[in-house]
């Protein structure tokens, strides 16, 4: 797969349109589930996973051959993803200011309501949403992504005692904001082996 | 005290623990119900992380991407046709101002006489409108609005100025059909 992948870019960068759509094909399920797991949006995931393409194939005379295609695909959309929570910052700080100018008197809702608000929304992305962008990466890509620690740091370009250890501060950060009798109600299954 | 621990059980979520690793961590837990507890925790989040599914864009995606890639470049052939464009004018322009100054030089070491008699020409001409300028200016002053007083100032000026220019031209018509000689 690896080989074939590794031809449709050679043919990418000498300008085949459909072999960079095969690659497009290829990687846009784990593209788009990492935007969608750092933006906690679909429309934005949606947005950033074509941007993502689109840089790739802007980019695609830098690619190193020595370097997994995989590794480096998923790096541009978790710079991008990084890139794009920080500017969303920047907007919600504004925001908040005026909603605490606008909405102060409608700030009295009852437990019940929310609740209900919290309980619609998927009780794992509320927790990734929880954490800083810089946690959030490694532990998308070793959840849903089934990367080592070599792979999670040749993505984001640190040390693997660096990924070992945003992946147990982001744990550690998971159970501390984990409200109690919501994903920890659930009984455990075993112990070490 | 119990972080080398935590950091060994998360080592082992990935299993990227070595045997001794685990080895370790198992007798410490034997031993300590504080990190017995958070390990149960832990593997309650890690089981719910592992079953959260791959989430999917929608079918089309590949097409919009290729058609936000064929936008991209078609702009950027605009773009840099519009800067080649202002290229060749700017080159165009400064050619035509270089060849004007070249042939306003030629004339001026010519003619000496007339190039000291133009300036003079141009210099009394700029003081005569600036005096009219500030004229007016004053005449508006009472106004009270000095963008507006301005902006009168400046339009009576040039209307002044294209006045001149036209007595000038009848003037001078004037004279050539009065004397034939002169004029030719």
């Amino acid at each position: 797969m690896e080989d074939q992948e590794l031809l449709w870019l050679e043919q990418a960068r000498r300008g085949d349109q459909t072999a960079f759509s095969r690659l497009v094909e290829a990687y846009q399920r784990p593209v788009y589930n990492l935007c969608y797991r750092m933006l906690s949006n679909a429309p934005e995931a949606e947005d950033a996973a074509q941007e993502t393409f689109v840089r790739m194939y802007t980019k695609l005379h830098t690619y190193q051959p020595d370097r997994k295609l995989s590794s480096w695909v998923l790096s541009i959309a978790s710079h991008y993803c990084i890139d794009r929570l920080r500017r969303r910052r920047g907007q919600w700080l504004s925001l908040d200011e005026e909603l605490m100018a606008t909405t102060l008197p409608s700030q009295n809702r009852g437990p019940e309501e929310l609740a209900v608000r919290a309980e619609s929304r998927d009780e794992v992305q509320r927790l990734v949403d929880m954490l800083p962008a810089a946690y959030r990466v490694p532990l998308i890509l070793r959840y849903w992504h089934d990367l080592s620690y070599a792979e999670i740091a040749e993505v984001m370009g640190l040390t693997v005692q660096a990924v070992k250890s945003r992946l147990h501060r982001a744990r550690l950060q998971v159970i501390e904001k984990t409200p109690a009798g919501s994903v920890l109600a659930m009984t455990p299954a075993g112990v070490l082996g | 005290m119990h972080s080398d621990f935590t950091m060994l059980m998360s080592v082992a979520l990935d299993d990227e623990a070595t045997p001794d690793e685990l080895q370790r961590l198992r007798e410490h837990m034997r031993t300590c119900t504080a990190c017995a507890g958070i390990w149960e925790r832990w593997q309650v989040v890690d089981r719910r992380f592992d079953a959260a599914p791959l989430m999917a864009p929608a079918p089309n995606f590949a097409d919009a991407v290729m058609a936000r890639i064929e936008a991209r470049s078609l702009r950027r052939r605009q773009t840099r046709r519009y800067a080649a464009g202002l290229v060749a004018l700017v080159l165009a322009v400064s050619l035509l101002g270089l060849a004007t100054l070249g042939g306003m030089l030629y004339w001026g070491a010519q003619n000496p006489a007339q190039v000291s008699s133009v300036f003079f020409a141009a210099l009394r001409g700029v003081g005569t409108a600036t005096w009219i300028f500030l004229g007016v200016l004053r005449l508006m002053g009472g106004v009270g609005a000095p963008t507006l007083a301005a902006w009168v100032g400046l339009l009576a000026t040039l209307t002044c100025l294209l006045s001149i220019l036209w007595l000038w031209v009848v003037g001078r018509d004037h004279a050539g059909m009065a004397d034939p000689a002169a004029a030719s």
